[in-house]
């Protein structure tokens, strides 16, 4: 994502409070991504309409139905993610920027062909005997449309237009919680078209920003497979990572201990879920600091070291524009850990009224305090791997993923088994345990730095 | 075929692809000498920097071989690798051997063997080493060029370590130069313990340092190694290399002959022991040069001769520059320039303005290449205003033909017109004059002296005729080497 930075430093350099406060906002809705906003959208829509009629069983239908979209298309479309962020940010760098749209296009349709034939399969295997066919329609078409959102997200930050993409953000999902409000009431499948209808707005309006942005002569193309053998370890990266988020939370959907039908075979587990997804939302600031000490200043840096190279600078300048990477990565880390620790220290005081707020039961009050060190650690995780990816260190992104989605299905699983005042261990040790190796990567990688960037070339 | 080869030599960048001093002097040396079985190998930077072969390989010529030291994309894929840190001892002490006199000879085989070029390019002992020794003396240049210039300057001695083992069994090796190909030539020699025998042309090193300070001047005429200059900025550290590797040659031969009495010296000053050095100058066919002087007019012709090439290290602006002063004084005088003018079309353009300009177009002609059996009867005075030379054939020639000669004094010039090569040598007396290099004036005055004062014309033509006679005819040449050759095989049993 070159180029945010540089936004992001002139939105600082106003030197205002607000600026500051700008270039966080930006920061942490880019970085959290749509995931996360949806996530807090479902959670209001099920407020609203809990509040307003009452019908609790269709909004909790409802909710788990998008969680479920959105974890299985940000694993589905998690083999594109990566590369095609890699090959978007290429063909800019080579100046061929008429090839992004056709390629684009090409994605899509693979992409689309793909989660049909995925979504095919899983609605045979998971929602056969669901009657409601405007809900089974409608959950088809939400997979298809969320796997390429993910996809075009990428294209519409790389246009660097991020009050656009915001405001686009903040509109189609407020138009998510203004349908849901009139229609909603008719039940489940209109609940899941409201969200369809949201999310497809914010796709043709990314997809309006991308065509009048980026110049092109032919419509479809598909060079960009080429980028897959390139990048392969890249594609399974994105796969593992996203397999590794959600790992723990399929566990707990479909132990017979934790979790329960319903819709379908479509289950979800209520002691688990929401103080999950309530500690995936403490950790947008930290994401924010983090983004911003990333993109701005790390950034710089890391142009500083290559300019370097390239134009000649003695081995002592280049070592010193690697410190100074070194010392943003320190910062940003500790950062984000005073920013994380003083929230989490509010969360903590707070949690029964947050609990009580949302009609939770308080019992499950320290599964959210451990939730909220497992998300944490997933932030660390996170961090090390955008520098990582930063640095195209393909083979380190790739292990430390496997070891999270890895640790984050055995390590669950040892829980459930252990019983439930070990619930949310599993996946706070595997993140530890991801993260942990990842410093040990990112130590080596920037001691091997010069040597790295010097001796592997031919 | 590649049975009983007597003698191989190596040729860096020359014959026989591209044509020129070294290229005649191997051609000669194997046709003049059947009784021998040659072997070539050359040494280049890439096949495509080469075209056709430029000369017809004589009978006794029984093996050649080539082998690109430049061909990147071979290189293997970058990985990294992990090497014991004991290998950083084992290049240290070899690197150390290289800087002082003598070779540590064991060292030197056991790292070839131990260390691959992937150990080389990617390893973490080689990247420590690399970076210890930039941070020791060149910490302020930058890293980049330097790194590379490295690279770029070991990457060929892993062709040639191939090369060892490719080569089939030789009694002899013959390098004409040192560089590169001096370097296997002393590794063969080491590890099959046959005579080495090294002739420097130029000193290779000496000539490197010229090459890089000078490097557009010369790469047009020395094509060979261009890519490397290109990618370095760091002559200091390229001149160290070819030193070093310069003195592992004179290590290891077992003689180290020079063209002229000069390059001797500068050949022990740079490290060559006294006693391996030796003199066996260049020579040429009398008898083909013979019947120049029977076709001589009775009256001289006032014409100056440079047989050449028009390129800017035999610096044609400065005979233009002195022709105008010989016009000045003889009106009719005139100056051919007689050699290809097509190596350098831009400095062509300039000498023909140049001649414009001074308003010389009737008296200076660039004739192309002709035959000099035709040229030299009608001219008087053979010149050669060179800014560097090895030993040139033309001015020997001239002699044969029975022209004096005014040159520059540069390579073997001083010795050949003035008689250097012993005291007998001395005596004969003066072929012509020696003049600075670059001074026109000087040239000029030499010129005029020849072509208005008859007496002292033949008094050097006399000395010219004399000299080559005596110490510059092909067959002494021969013998000279032949004698060379039959020692080291004696040597040898």
């Amino acid at each position: 994502m070159a180029g945010i930075g540089f936004e992001l430093r002139k939105i600082l350099k106003k030197n205002k409070i607000s600026s500051l406060f700008e270039a966080y906002g930006y920061a942490a809705i880019l970085s959290a991504g749509g995931w996360v906003i949806s996530i807090l959208a479902i959670i209001l829509v099920g407020l609203i309409n809990i509040s307003i009629y009452g019908n609790s069983a269709d909004i909790i239908k409802f909710q788990v139905s998008v969680t479920y979209l959105i974890s299985l298309s940000l694993i589905l479309s998690g083999f594109h993610q990566l590369v095609f962020t890699r090959f978007v940010a290429d063909r800019i760098y080579e100046g061929k920027e008429e090839e992004i749209v056709p390629n684009f296009f090409g994605i899509l349709t693979l992409n689309t062909a793909l989660s049909l034939l995925f979504s095919i399969i899983y609605i045979y295997l998971f929602l056969k005997d669901v009657k409601n066919i405007y809900f089974v329609t409608t959950f088809l078409f939400s997979l298809i449309l969320l796997s390429n959102l993910w996809i075009i997200n990428i294209l519409a930050i790389s246009v660097k237009k991020y009050r656009y993409v915001v405001l686009s953000y903040f509109f189609s999902y407020l138009l998510i919680i203004v349908f849901s409000y009139f229609i909603g009431y008719f039940g489940l499948a209109y609940l899941l078209i409201s969200f369809f209808l949201g999310n497809l707005i914010l796709f043709i309006l990314l997809l309006y920003l991308i065509l009048k942005n980026y110049q092109f002569f032919e419509v479809l193309s598909f060079d960009f497979i080429k980028a897959y053998k390139q990048y392969f370890p890249l594609a399974l990266a994105g796969f593992f990572f996203n397999l590794g988020i959600w790992a723990d939370e399929y566990i707990f959907w479909y132990s017979p201990l934790t979790g329960e039908d319903i819709i379908g075979k479509i289950r979800s587990s209520v002691v688990y879920d929401l103080p999950l997804f309530l500690a995936y939302l403490s950790i947008i600031p930290g994401m924010a600091v983090f983004f911003l000490r990333l993109e701005a200043d790390f950034a710089e840096y890391y142009e500083k070291y290559f300019k370097g190279v390239v134009e000649g600078a003695t081995l002592e300048t280049l070592v010193r524009f690697k410190e100074q990477m070194i010392d943003i990565v320190r910062i940003s880390i500790k950062e984000a850990i005073v920013l994380q620790g003083i929230f989490n220290i509010i969360l903590y005081i707070t949690a029964p009224l947050i609990f009580s707020i949302f009609n939770l039961p308080s019992a499950a009050i320290p599964l959210f305090y451990i939730d909220m060190i497992a998300t944490q650690l997933q932030l660390l995780v996170m961090n090390i791997l955008a520098i990582l990816f930063y640095l195209d260190r393909r083979y380190e992104t790739l292990i430390i993923t496997i070891i999270m989605a890895v640790f984050n299905i055995i390590l669950p699983i040892i829980t459930i088994i252990l019983g439930p005042y070990y619930y949310g261990y599993g996946t706070a040790l595997a993140m530890l345990i991801a993260s942990t190796i990842g410093l040990i990567y990112l130590d080596k990688v920037m001691r091997r730095l010069e040597y790295e960037t010097f001796m592997l070339q031919r | 075929m590649k049975s009983n080869i007597d003698i191989l030599i190596i040729g860096e960048g020359t014959y026989p692809y591209i044509r020129g001093g070294v290229s005649s002097w191997i051609h000669q040396l194997i046709s003049g000498l059947p009784e021998f079985k040659f072997g070539v190998l050359f040494i280049g930077s890439r096949r495509e920097d080469y075209g056709e072969k430029r000369y017809k390989f004589p009978d006794n010529l029984v093996y050649f071989d080539e082998i690109y030291i430049f061909d990147k994309e071979e290189l293997p894929i970058p990985k990294r690798r992990k090497l014991k840190k004991e290998y950083y001892q084992q290049i240290e002490t070899v690197h150390k051997s290289f800087n002082k006199e003598g070779n540590n000879l064991d060292a030197i085989n056991r790292l070839i063997e131990n260390i691959s070029l992937e150990d080389f390019l990617y390893s973490n002992v080689s990247w420590e080493f690399i970076v210890n020794t930039y941070l020791e003396k060149y910490e302020n240049e930058s890293f980049i060029d330097y790194f590379w210039t490295i690279r770029n300057m070991h990457i060929p001695l892993w062709e040639i370590f191939k090369a060892i083992n490719r080569i089939p069994r030789i009694k002899i090796v013959h390098s004409p130069s040192t560089g590169y190909a001096g370097f296997l030539a002393g590794l063969l020699k080491l590890n099959r313990n046959i005579p080495y025998i090294l002739t420097e042309h130029g000193i290779y090193t000496r000539e490197r340092k010229i090459d890089l300070l000078t490097s557009d001047w010369f790469s047009t005429r020395r094509r060979f190694l261009k890519s490397m200059e290109e990618s370095s900025g760091l002559e200091f550290v390229w001149n160290k290399f070819f030193e070093s590797i310069g003195r592992f040659s004179y290590y290891t031969a077992d003689k180290i002959l020079s063209l002229y009495e000069k390059a001797r010296q500068i050949q022990i000053e740079y490290g060559a022991p006294k006693e391996k050095t030796m003199v066996i100058p260049n020579g040429v066919n009398i008898d083909r040069l013979k019947s120049c002087l029977e076709k001589r007019p009775s009256k001289n012709p006032k014409v100056i001769g440079l047989i050449g090439r028009v390129v800017p290290i035999k610096d044609i602006k400065t005979f233009i520059k002195a022709m105008r002063i010989v016009v000045n004084k003889i009106p009719d005088a005139e100056g051919w320039v007689v050699g290809p003018t097509d190596e350098d079309p831009e400095y062509y353009e300039e000498c023909k303005n140049l001649v414009k300009v001074l308003d010389l177009e009737k008296n200076v002609k660039f004739l192309g290449f002709q035959n000099i059996l035709d040229i030299f009867p009608k001219i008087s005075v053979n010149t050669l205003t060179s800014i560097s030379e090895g030993m040139p054939l033309s001015i020997l020639e001239g002699f044969a033909a029975g022209v004096p000669a005014v040159t520059t004094d540069v390579g073997s010039c001083f010795d050949i017109i003035y008689g250097g090569l012993n005291e007998e040598d001395k005596k004969l007396g003066n072929a012509g004059f020696v003049c600075k290099v670059a001074d026109a004036k000087d040239l000029a005055k030499h010129y005029i002296k020849l072509l208005e004062n008859e007496a002292l014309w033949k008094k050097c033509q006399q000395v010219a005729l004399e000299r080559v006679n005596k110490f510059y005819t092909q067959e002494l040449f021969f013998s000279n080497y032949k004698k060379l050759y039959y020692e080291a095989l004696s040597w040898q049993e």
